[in-house]
């Protein structure tokens, strides 16, 4: 990994108009995206992870614009604002930035071959114009994601989810993006294809020199794949570390709860575990001050008054109270016995 | 398409229709006189040797015009269904894919379109023409695609949503592209079984024109059951057989209309 940035995100916002009545009057927003930012560099892989509606889904699209109307800066390598340009002008990114989806089954036309749907992006871009050219090129592709000739000529109801999973990643493939954005590209799959499908994409990635932004909700699966991890709650990042460092001293009171929730393969084993209570808020009125609090088992005073910021600590950017110097003397004594997380107060 | 030809619905049905269109294209080769021929010694003759459906108040062979008829019926449904569906798809997929203001509009005049009773607003729209098997056309079609408009629209919005369009667009695919290669594979079937499935209301309604009055001057089976309708009692033979004829052809079409909903039956998974 290199130190060029690729892709980088800033202060990201996207929210979503509720209208109601005749004349579509917006009453209020959901707002799946609200500041997020990040970096991403050549080569490297960001795991972004979270819960189901904390907006992971939302900033991929947001990047690729295939969803419109998001405030705050991307740019691609030493691009302009992409957000700004106009899809006519986005189209010369497409190929450098691809995506592949969550849901195997909806991402292929059901009515195009394999065949087709690969080539399909390079009949857009114009890319090998023979057409035998263009057939060894799929042939390529589908053997570099461990299918064959033989595969070219079917339909995809004839393929596991994995399968069609392994051609959607081909498909993505085709036009030599530079980064590609995996928006939960295992979780529809069985657990044994889960890991199938990481190690492939692991294996493109240095075959080719991708980065990925890898977008998850399951942490054991974002640890293998991920150089660095962020993690979301309610449309921001609430944590941003190293996978190591994220996984061996979590800050965040939510990357904690996070982490305990991950099964452990021992049945002996007697964990401490603290299970978050309650639902996520919901992103249309989220809490004042820091969005976690209504469900933080350290919660003090300026919780639900102040919005913490994204802050380094240590090697991990943190956003929460408990590592804020001015706060120091005024945590109770009855949340620092609560085994504060690691490094608070320190 | 193996399946299809194995569908007994199919088969009955469109070999009945393909029969028809025979008997269409071959009707001065079949029809034993001329539809316009007057036989002088038989007015309201009834079914014999010599005219097996019976003469008309004329003395018209009715089973020559029920022949040259099918022409006339077959042809108004087959041109009419197809032009309005080409309405309904191009209204339809506009519509649908583009949704907001776009909707709204053309959605707002199907409605207008819908509101009114079906054979008053194509009357309507016929008179404004010369009489003839055009007008019936046209103002069949202009009246028909409000249907297909808004069940292809339902289509499309339900297709639009599917994430190969959104990957489509990914790789930076114009509308007319999408819409060519993923929205229209995957939302035809409805719009198939549409157009066999209306195929009969379109001939019945042609018929209905004929009844009264400002359909096709040429025989049609509608016109000639307007003509039978006044003698009942004594000639039922001049309305019974271009109404048989025409109960065929609905039958057929809807038979082949069910086969296809079965057969189209999209295989999502």
């Amino acid at each position: 990994m290199d130190n060029q940035v690729l892709l980088s995100v800033n202060q990201l916002k996207k929210h979503f108009p509720i209208r109601k009545g005749v004349f579509g009057r917006v009453v209020n927003h959901v707002k799946a995206v609200d500041g997020v930012t990040f970096d991403i560099h050549k080569g490297e892989t960001l795991g972004l992870a979270g819960e189901s509606g904390c907006g992971k889904t939302t900033v991929g699209r947001v990047i690729l614009r295939l969803i419109d109307g998001a405030e705050g800066e991307v740019r691609f390598a030493d691009s302009r604002n992409l957000l700004d340009l106009s899809q006519k002008e986005m189209r010369a990114y497409r190929k450098r930035m691809q995506i592949i989806f969550q849901d195997p089954y909806s991402s292929l036309n059901p009515r195009m071959t394999v065949g087709s749907a690969i080539s399909e992006p390079l009949k857009i871009f114009k890319l090998y114009p023979e057409k035998s050219a263009r057939r060894k090129r799929c042939i390529e592709l589908l053997e570099s994601v461990g299918l064959g000739e033989e595969h070219l000529n079917r339909y995809p109801h004839e393929f596991s989810g994995g399968q069609r999973q392994r051609i959607g990643i081909a498909r993505a493939l085709s036009v030599e993006p530079e980064i590609i954005i995996a928006d939960e590209p295992v979780s529809a799959l069985d657990v044994s294809i889960q890991a199938q499908i990481v190690n492939l994409m692991m294996d493109l990635k240095n075959e080719f020199g991708l980065s990925y932004l890898f977008i998850a909700h399951d942490l054991s699966v974002v640890r293998h794949i991920s150089d660095r991890i962020a993690i979301m709650y309610l449309g921001r990042i609430v944590e941003f570390a190293p996978t190591k460092t994220l996984f061996s001293i979590p800050k965040h009171p939510y990357t904690r709860a996070l982490l305990e929730a991950i099964p452990v393969p021992d049945p002996n084993a007697r964990k401490e575990r603290r299970l978050l209570e309650g639902d996520v808020p919901n992103p249309i009125n989220p809490p004042a001050g820091c969005s976690f609090h209504t469900r933080c088992p350290y919660r003090f005073d300026p919780c639900d008054k102040v919005e913490p910021r994204l802050t380094p600590i240590g090697d991990n950017q943190v956003s929460c109270h408990l590592y804020d110097s001015k706060y120091n003397d005024t945590i109770p004594e009855t949340i620092l016995n609560l085994a504060p997380p690691e490094g608070a107060q320190s | 398409m193996k399946k299809a030809l194995r569908h007994p619905y199919i088969l009955l049905g469109g070999g009945v229709a393909i029969a028809l269109f025979c008997v269409a294209l071959l009707a001065p080769v079949l029809a034993p006189y001329s539809p316009d021929e007057i036989d002088l010694d038989a007015f309201y003759q009834g079914p014999a040797w010599n005219h097996w459906f019976g003469t008309d108040n004329l003395g018209r062979d009715v089973l020559s015009r029920v022949a040259y008829g099918s022409r006339v019926s077959l042809g108004i449904g087959v041109t009419t269904r197809t032009f309005s569906l080409l309405i309904g798809l191009i209204v339809g997929c506009l519509s649908g894919y583009y949704g907001g203001k776009v909707d709204l509009v053309l959605q707002r005049l199907v409605d207008i379109t819908l509101a009114f009773p079906f054979l008053l607003l194509v009357i309507s729209i016929a008179v404004i023409f010369p009489q003839g098997v055009f007008a019936v056309f046209i103002s069949l079609s202009l009246v028909m695609w409000a249907g297909a408009a808004r069940l292809i629209r339902a289509q499309v919005m339900v297709v639009r949503e599917r994430e190969y369009v959104t990957a489509a667009r990914a790789f930076g695919a114009r509308d007319f592209w999408i819409v060519l290669r993923h929205i229209i594979p995957n939302s035809y079937a409805p719009a198939l079984i549409w157009w066999t499935m209306g195929l009969g209301q379109a001939i019945m309604a042609e018929a209905g024109l004929s009844f009264l009055g400002v359909g096709s001057p040429e025989a049609s089976w509608g016109g000639m059951i307007n003509d039978g309708a006044q003698a009942l009692r004594v000639a039922p033979w001049v309305s019974l057989f271009p109404g048989l004829a025409l109960a065929l052809t609905v039958l057929a079409f809807n038979l082949l209309g069910e086969g296809l909903r079965d057969v189209l039956d999209v295989r999502e998974q």
